[in-house]
């Protein structure tokens, strides 16, 4: 063991990177997601490419990429942040959202599957 | 607003003379001792005239310390509660053969096993985990302080006052018959369209939102304020079970917050999430209720799991066995936590593919348990043990724990599942984990932690008898309840056909009184303590040659826990420090930065109690003066920014001159 | 701190002499964990959403409100859309001066982000009414209770939010841009781009999967 303190209290001082970034970073961020969000619009608006299913996975993948581009430019996240945490707390949290949401959607495709049809529950889009 | 009652007061909403149930003996009796009670508690403090040494020193506090006394202090008062509902249940279950209808009403009967269930949950165990994290967590880590004191103390008033929205349900109203989960649709407006389940749900509310609360002021915590040198790896496995308690805490509760804000919104504006019409689907509320419920589950046993991780470090005077097992154990039981939750509903009718993976993720669990409790097991092999009597909770934790881990894995099959479903061998299974392992721990954490809050010992005699009451009582309680799940007697039952069984519910009536021996030997213990505390004073403060940082300072510990922050070099610091001959500073104290005590936790608790009243009762214009009033109460205190002072220098001088006094004394 | 006296570690190695800790140093930290679980919350949602998103109970449906006409109408939504991103760029611009103490300038930028907030509530409570003329309410089925409780939800956030901007105004101009209040600043931004990116799930997930064909 080292005989010497690691003392590294006063590492954190400023307010941290986390919501400073730049006028430059955010016009990019603005533009990208003006883009994205417009991609996504006239998707819809248009209708399908291709089957219902591939368009919906286009549209996720944009939301994704949409979301990225914010945590990104705007937020400015960085794996350093707060000693790191800001990132870790998020890839928990995004486990999670994955698996409650994957989670509750297998459950209910097989309840709705495998249980008698309810009133009320006429149609079933799948999303 | 709501659709079933047409005649509602202006004033007064639907709350009625009738709401109150004069017409029940045992609610009136008990209505009576709580007043005769409440008469006592308000004598002693005004004959003390400790009005203003409560408000200043407990009720506003920020101090983690106090704060997590006064959490376990609310535990112990709603421990009583639960256990006198469980004994009703047990006299209650053991009478009612033969034709005979027991003495409790149906109603009634519903009212206090869901109360049971609700209580022993929210009131008893959380409070009790989150007072002790709160309370050794910033010690071991070797802080003055927590992240947010604030939220600390609002975190606890809010539970509080969720309790008492409990309490009330008993004198005004009921409570909800719906179980502790509360699953519609028996839980909604069309079954149960009293105020009950309305109770059940913002008592709920609020004590998960000031979990979460909690849950974040206590991450923040571990995650910036542990001392210079205390890397991840050596934090101790308390403050490890803390960590991932909180971040369990914080990514589950949200999703009750969900479910018990949905069901409100259905009984209360007509909604239909959990109808069964209109497109509702009740198996909805009960898939969220379930994604909280399971990790609400290791949220209640990880810091238990944790609490015997020290004890037997401490107690068998050895560095725990297998740290970094136990700590990858720990956090992959938090990430398995989260993919087993169906295995609460397998009977649903999701079919084999879900059921499968679900049981198959259940029944991982037992891999990291089974590992902590070689751990535990290694740590004691050739330790020179010392049986005092956190030691002894500890022991007997392991043989009552492994029984209840081994009926959880049986009970993780879902085939097994459909016969055992909403039986009594489930009903057995998680009280024998849940008094096997929270129930033991804490009481244990209670005795081990004593000096450190009050600075003296508790009474080791009574504490055994504890112990031996509470072990034996457990198997003679629950072994029959076994029995009588695999002869397939479903749970929540009220009288019963069978007279064959009737043996069986005597035999556990007779367990529960056994237990409540347990129970009472642990006030004795408390009692006798108190008045024996000149003998049993803690000067060292060190009474069991502990091996983290609290132990390193002075029992009872000082405002400041600190006088200087402590530097780590290795895991179980302290034990680290006294094998290098540390010591202790006994000059150039410095004034210590600390947070000021602020009212603004109680009164905003308070206005949401108001609230939470008045909505379940459609006191409309109640409700919304109170939410203002809340509203003002909060922003107002944003605007409060002198929130800390020094304790200064001569204090702190003071304080410590006064250990190195006594120190000396003790040669 | 106060004393200077002993400022050097004492003797052995044990002991640090300063004050560890300044204060607001898990501010933001901790912010960050409450707006995580805010996150859970709106995962719960979605997820009573996919569960009864489908359960139009023979009422109205994203693409026919019973008269034959869509119930959501992307125009609206596009401009909400719009709103919410350049909010948060103002937002964000509010933060650069913050940085730079520029503080007449951070407020005029978190006052455009306060209006645009304003004015995406009102395109909301458009979209509330409009839908209610055609017998849409949160009451009719469980598709469109799920769908208003996260419309609601996010917009109690925005209103949240607007209530934080008035609160901030007033304490940078009580007692100028101290520690403190820089503080808030960094989470109020923090807070608003949250909710640009809530809304975009919203968007996508909500509206535009709602009118695929």
């Amino acid at each position: 063991m080292s005989n010497h303190p690691e003392v590294h209290v006063h590492e954190h001082a400023d307010a941290g990177g986390l919501g400073y970034g730049t006028q430059q970073s955010y016009l990019t961020g603005l533009g990208l997601a003006a883009a994205l969000s417009a991609a996504a619009l006239g998707l819809a608006a248009v209708g399908s490419i291709g089957t219902i299913q591939t368009t919906a996975l286009i549209l996720t993948a944009i939301a994704i990429a949409r979301v990225y581009i914010h945590a990104v430019f705007f937020l400015r996240i960085r794996s350093t942040d707060e000693g790191g945490w800001t990132a870790i707390t998020t890839i928990f949290t995004l486990i999670t959202v994955v698996i409650a949401m994957v989670g509750s959607i297998w459950i209910m495709l097989h309840q709705e599957i495998n249980m008698m049809p309810m009133p009320g529950t006429d149609a079933f889009r799948g999303m | 607003m709501s659709p079933d009652t047409p005649h509602l007061d202006p004033i007064f909403g639907r709350l009625t003379l009738d709401a109150i149930p004069f017409q029940e003996p045992i609610l009136l009796g008990t209505f009576a001792v709580v007043v005769l009670l409440g008469i006592v508690v308000v004598g002693v403090v005004a004959y003390f005239n400790a009005w203003g040494y409560l408000w200043r020193e407990w009720i506003t506090s920020v101090d983690h310390k106090k704060i997590g006394i006064m959490y376990i202090i609310l535990a112990i008062v709603m421990l009583v509660r639960g256990l006198a509902d469980a004994v009703m249940m047990r006299l209650q279950q053991a009478m009612a053969f033969n034709g005979a209808d027991g003495y409790l009403p149906a109603h009634h009967y519903d009212q206090i096993f869901t109360a049971h269930g609700t209580i022993m949950i929210f009131f008893v165990a959380t409070p009790l985990i989150v007072g002790v994290m709160n309370f050794v967590v910033p010690l071991q880590i070797g802080a003055r302080d927590v992240a947010f004191p604030f939220l600390n103390n609002i975190g606890f008033w809010l539970t509080t006052m969720a309790a008492m929205l409990v309490n009330l349900s008993l004198f005004v109203g009921e409570f909800s018959q719906a179980g502790w989960v509360g699953e519609p649709p028996l839980s909604g407006l069309a079954d149960l369209p009293g105020v009950g389940v309305d109770y059940y749900l913002w008592a709920l509310q609020i004590s998960g939102v000031a979990t979460i609360i909690g849950g974040i002021n206590l991450l923040a915590t571990i995650m910036r304020m542990r001392a210079p040198g205390m890397t991840f790896m050596r934090m101790s496995i308390f403050t490890w079970s803390s960590l991932c308690v909180n971040a369990l805490i914080v990514l589950s509760f949200p999703f009750l917050t969900i479910a018990v804000s949905l069901l409100t919104l259905d009984r209360l504006i007509g909604t239909h999430f959990f109808t069964l019409d209109a497109g509702g689907n009740p198996m909805a509320y009960v898939n969220l209720v379930w994604v909280w419920g399971h990790p609400e589950v290791y949220i209640l046993v990880l810091p238990a799991l944790g609490l015997y991780s020290e004890f037997v470090a401490t107690f068998c005077s050895k560095r725990l066995f297998g740290y970094n097992s136990m700590v990858v154990a720990l956090v992959s039981i938090c990430v398995i936590g989260f993919i087993v939750w169906v295995h609460h509903f397998f009977t649903m009718g999701s079919g084999a593919s879900v059921n499968a993976f679900f049981g198959i993720a259940t029944a991982c669990v037992a891999i990291p348990t089974g590992v902590k409790v070689y751990n535990w097991l290694f740590t004691m092999y050739r330790g020179r043990i010392r049986f005092e009597v956190p030691m002894m909770w500890t022991i007997s934790f392991m043989f009552v724990f492994l029984l209840g881990g081994l009926t959880g894995v049986l009970n993780s099959i879902p085939a097994a599942d459909y016969v055992l479903h909403n039986g009594m061998m489930v009903v057995a299974h998680f009280h024998n984990v849940a008094i096997g392992a929270i129930t033991f721990a804490m009481l244990a954490a209670i005795d081990y932690w004593f000096p450190k809050a009050f600075g003296f010992r508790l009474e080791p005699f009574w504490g055994k008898v504890a112990v031996w009451s509470w072990t034996i009582g457990f198997f003679v309680a629950w072994m029959p309840i076994y029995v009588a799940g695999f002869v397939g007697v479903t749970r929540r039952t009220r009288v019963f056909d069978d007279p064959s069984l009737q043996p069986l519910y005597i035999i556990a009536a007779i367990g529960t009184a056994i237990i409540l021996v347990g129970v009472v030997a642990f006030l004795i213990q408390i009692y006798v303590s108190i008045v024996n505390r000149k003998a049993l004073r803690d000067v060292t403060g060190d009474p069991w040659g502990g091996r983290t940082l609290e132990w390193s300072i002075a029992s009872p510990a000082p405002d400041y826990n600190f006088a200087f922050t402590p530097v780590v070099h290795d895991v179980d610091a302290w034990a680290d420090m006294k094998a290098r001959g540390y010591k202790r500073p006994t000059e150039g104290f410095k004034a210590i930065h600390m947070p000021k005590n602020t009212a603004t936790g109680i009164i905003a608790s308070i206005l949401v109690f108001i609230f939470a009243f008045a909505v379940i009762w459609y006191m409309w214009w109640v409700a919304a003066i109170s939410f203002l009033l809340l509203l003002g109460v909060l922003i107002g205190h944003t605007f409060i920014y002198d929130r800390s002072f020094h304790i200064p220098e001569d204090v702190v001088t003071r304080t410590e001159n006064e250990r190195t006094r006594l120190l000396a004394q003790q040669g | 701190m106060a004393s200077t006296a002993h400022t050097e570690v004492k003797g052995d190695n044990f002991h640090v002499t300063e004050e560890p800790h300044h204060e607001g140093h898990s501010t933001v930290i901790g912010f960050w964990i409450f707006l995580m679980q805010d996150m859970l919350l709106f995962c719960g949602l979605f997820a009573i959403f996919a569960w009864l998103g489908g359960h139009y109970a023979n009422g109205p449906a994203p693409l026919d409100d019973g008269t034959g006409q869509p119930l959501f109408h992307l125009t609206p939504v596009a401009i909400n859309t719009v709103i919410m991103m350049v909010s948060a760029f103002t937002c964000s611009m509010g933060m650069v001066n913050i940085r730079k103490e520029n503080v007449g300038a951070a407020l005029r930028f978190f006052g455009i982000t306060a209006l645009l907030g304003l004015g995406f509530l009102f395109m909301q409570y458009r979209e509330a009414v409009n839908m209610a003329a055609v017998g849409a309410t949160i009451q009719t089925s469980a598709f469109l209770a799920s769908f208003f409780v996260i419309i609601f939800t996010h917009c109690l956030h925005v209103i949240a939010g607007l209530v934080w901007f008035v609160v901030l105004a007033v304490q940078i101009n009580l007692h100028g841009l101290d520690d403190a209040n820089e503080r808030r600043a960094v989470c109020f931004s923090m807070f608003w781009n949250f909710l640009d990116i809530t809304w975009v799930i919203v968007f996508v997930f909500v509206y535009l999967m709602g009118v695929l064909k």
